[in-house]
């Protein structure tokens, strides 16, 4: 939808102001969040859900397939769980068995079909699929609730609480891979039906029916181990469950790599925001929504844990945030002229970068019908913007280029800390990983993921080049090529570059990892460490069965004593 | 083998990278294979040997020196890569007059960038070489009737210019490709140089220890 001409209207932020590592970093999930975005889909169309097969024997081993029948075509995840020795369980990438493994099959798989995926979806990357898998992932199961779970309920009683809240998750997946990985099906493959034109609707989906797996094979294996005394979950604590997530750098450098699709994100959601803050006023009505959602968006920061230093005090600022958030409220009500932005420009001083992007994801709350569709243009056509314009002058490309990386120019390149570290890609498991310059000899074999490095070298020979066409500049410094295109890309879509250094000594990568599982619309982000980290998706949320009968999107906040009252 | 082309994409470009590419040429690479894949042409066997021949060689001696009369490789043979990415850059040439090109590799390989140069002008381009001319728009690319023309090892003339209209039989589109398995092997030999070999330090820092991953 588009806004009638309001002159008032806000623009969305400067990307100088979003693109810092520590504010993608402090990203939480929102309306357009893609877990979202599919759920209401399901739940638009009416899709239902059917489990063709589930043989699983009391050790948990065997198959199951869960299929989802959407108004054009029907998807099935193909779920293998298999009995792990815990000594081969991790969560690395290095691993090479898991407790459970799964594809999301296009269609409905045949005998054949599973025979085949038998053989290789077990191996994960040592396997091979085809163009009829869209999604290759598998999981571990955690080791302070599975087993637990299962013996209480095989006991013939629920599990306790709390114990539940901490963890929040019966199994973690450790890679979910799509867009042809393995030999499975290209996105170009799919990007043109309804259902997955949105990003990652696939490993969403995939991660979604896993989910329901899971606390049906929980379940399964309590009523097999003591068929007299066994008692399924009770529905309630049921939906306490999300499904973990472990990950590493493997998803680091995606941001990097696919500029417009970043900038398609984020200029979504900074456009959701100017939308609301352009309102003129608030219903009553949506004032109360939005008091709500802060009440359960308290609750979800108290449930909040991590081990992680610096995530603690993210955490820490976020809860005293949202305290003076309600206070502020108390005094100052959403009655006025512009509420929504008198809230924001008092929150752009009073808040932490945590607590403002946790505004910014409730203000959006109510007001589906204002910003939903947005949701619907977080794609990219990536091949669109590949070619370099030749012809652009070296003038306008030395402006452009000190317009988005301007911040390169205060910093000292020849200081070692500017380009401490390397990002590179291990033999071993051919997997992005992190080094440092000056201790490990990796600079050979450095990934192109410092833009802001390679910005400020252009600059240099920028700076004496006679002016005229880019393509003349490139003919002499063909080394620049690959920045020249992202300047390009830039000038269409500001809020492609991350304006920060991606190889200094101070850089976290779990920024990076976090703006995209926020995306996801992921939430708990538990740092491990300052590159990798775990999340939980889907807790709270309608299982399959639910859908039709629940609402699809009032799930990503805990739901508060008072709203269950 | 049947692979996906994100698959035979990120192989292309690792591999021209191992191969002494810049990571600019090297994208290019990987996009251009994909674009030769899609329609039916089998380029990655051409791909390894042109790899091969320009194995550790510097651009300077394989990239047009300049954009004369006839652009031409100071080492002798253009490198399509090279010369293609020059084609595209300075697609907008093409509407004053035609573009010649000296000796050059593997001349398949300027086809995707000969398209790149039709879509920004939003006209047909033809692409001229050992009497065989392969005509481009933004989403199609005509042959004369013998595709297997188009898989020389080289060439000594080419002519790029506006094309009044598209003429051959359109290549149709698939979405798998097939590789014999020694020329993937190939291929993946010089993208295994872009990995760097693995130590304890880096097993362990790399990825980032932390916490226990099984709790």
């Amino acid at each position: 939808m588009t806004l009638a001409v309001n002159p008032n209207a806000i623009a969305p932020r400067d990307p100088r102001v979003v693109m810092r590592l520590s504010r993608l970093g402090s990203f939480h999930q929102c309306r357009l969040s893609f877990m979202r975005v599919l759920l209401r889909r399901l739940k638009a169309e009416a899709w239902t859900f059917t489990r063709p097969e589930f043989e699983i024997n009391a050790r948990g081993v065997g198959h199951a397939v869960y299929t989802a029948h959407g108004p054009d075509r029907s998807y099935s995840l193909v779920a293998f769980a298999h009995d792990l020795p815990p000594e081969q369980r991790s969560d690395r990438v290095i691993a090479t068995a898991w407790d459970a493994t799964f594809t999301l099959y296009d269609g409905v798989p045949s005998a054949e079909d599973i025979e085949r995926l038998r053989g290789n979806i077990p191996k994960q990357e040592a396997g091979r699929v085809t163009a009829r898998e869209l999604s290759v992932s598998r999981a571990n199961r955690s080791v302070r609730l599975f087993d637990y779970v299962v013996e209480t309920l095989a006991a013939g009683q629920q599990p306790d609480a709390g114990r539940v809240q901490d963890v929040g998750y019966l199994m973690r997946t450790t890679a979910v891979y799509g867009s042809g990985k393995l030999g499975a099906a290209d996105r170009e493959e799919t990007a043109n039906r309804p259902e997955f034109q949105a990003p990652f609707q696939i490993e969403m989906l995939s991660v979604y029916l896993t989910r329901a797996f899971v606390l049906d094979l929980v379940e399964h294996i309590a009523a097999l181990r003591a068929p007299d005394t066994a008692v399924p979950m009770a529905p309630a604590l049921r939906r306490k469950f999300g499904i973990g997530n472990s990950t590493g750098l493997g998803m680091a450098p995606f941001l990097m790599n696919h500029p417009m699709l970043l900038n398609n994100w984020i200029a979504a959601r900074e456009e959701a925001l100017a939308r609301v803050r352009s309102l003129g006023s608030a219903t009553p009505a949506q004032q109360a929504l939005f008091a709500r959602f802060l009440a359960r968006a308290r609750e979800n920061a108290a449930n909040w844990r991590s081990e992680h230093p610096v995530q603690q005090e993210a955490v820490a600022s976020l809860r005293a945030d949202l305290a003076k958030l309600d206070t502020h409220l108390s005094s100052h009500p959403l009655t006025g002229d512009m509420p929504w932005n008198a809230l924001w420009l008092w929150a752009e001083g009073a808040l932490s970068e945590e607590g403002q992007e946790q505004l910014l994801s409730l203000m959006l709350e109510p007001y589906g019908d204002l910003v939903d569709d947005l949701g619907q243009k977080t794609q990219a056509n990536e091949a669109q913007c590949f070619a370099i314009d030749g012809a652009m002058t070296v003038a306008r490309v030395r402006q452009l280029t000190e317009d988005v990386f301007g911040w390169v120019m205060s910093v000292d390149w020849t200081a070692p800390p500017a380009q401490a570290r390397v990002w590179y890609v291990s033999e071993e498991k051919l997997e992005p990983r992190l080094g440092e310059r000056a201790e490990e000899p990796i600079e050979p074999y450095e990934q192109p993921l410092c833009p802001g490095r390679d910005a400020a070298r252009m600059l240099e020979d920028l700076r004496d080049a006679p002016d005229g066409p880019i393509a003349a500049f490139l003919l002499r410094y063909p080394q620049h090529r690959h920045i020249v295109r992202r300047v390009q890309i830039a000038e269409r879509y500001p809020y492609s570059e991350i304006r920060d250094n991606t190889i200094s000594a101070t850089m976290m990568p779990i920024d990076l990892l976090r703006a995209k599982l926020a995306f996801f619309g992921a939430v708990h982000f538990d740092p491990r460490s300052d590159r990798w980290l775990r999340i939980n998706m889907f807790r709270d949320a309608p299982f399959p069965l639910d859908l039709a009968h629940e609402d699809a999107d009032d799930w990503t906040y805990p739901l508060t004593e008072e709203v269950h009252q | 083998m049947s692979w996906s082309m994100n698959e035979v994409e990120a192989l292309a470009k690792k591999a021209a990278r191992g191969a002494g590419m810049s990571w600019g040429f090297a994208e290019e690479t990987g996009k251009a294979t994909r674009c030769l894949l899609v329609h039916g042409i089998a380029v990655t066997e051409p791909l390894a040997e042109l790899l091969a021949l320009q194995d550790g060689m510097r651009h300077s001696a394989l990239a047009p020196l300049d954009i004369a009369e006839v652009w031409s490789a100071p080492g002798g043979r253009l490198c399509p890569i090279a010369a293609g990415t020059c084609l595209s850059d300075f697609a907008w040439t093409l509407e004053e007059r035609a573009i010649s090109m000296g000796a050059v590799a593997y001349p398949v390989f300027l086809i995707p960038f000969a398209q790149m140069a039709a879509r920004s002008l939003g006209r047909a381009v033809s692409l001229k070489f050992d009497g065989v001319e392969i005509t481009v728009s933004a989403t199609e690319i005509r042959v004369p009737g013998d595709d297997g023309a188009l898989l020389i090892t080289g060439c000594q003339t080419i002519q790029v210019s506006l094309a009044p209209r598209l003429s051959g039989h359109p290549l149709p589109q698939t979405s798998r490709a097939e590789i014999a398995p020694e020329t993937a092997a190939c291929l993946t030999q010089f993208a295994h140089r872009t990995y760097a070999p693995a130590t304890e330090e880096s097993r362990l820092a790399g990825a980032g220890s932390g916490l226990t991953d099984n709790d």
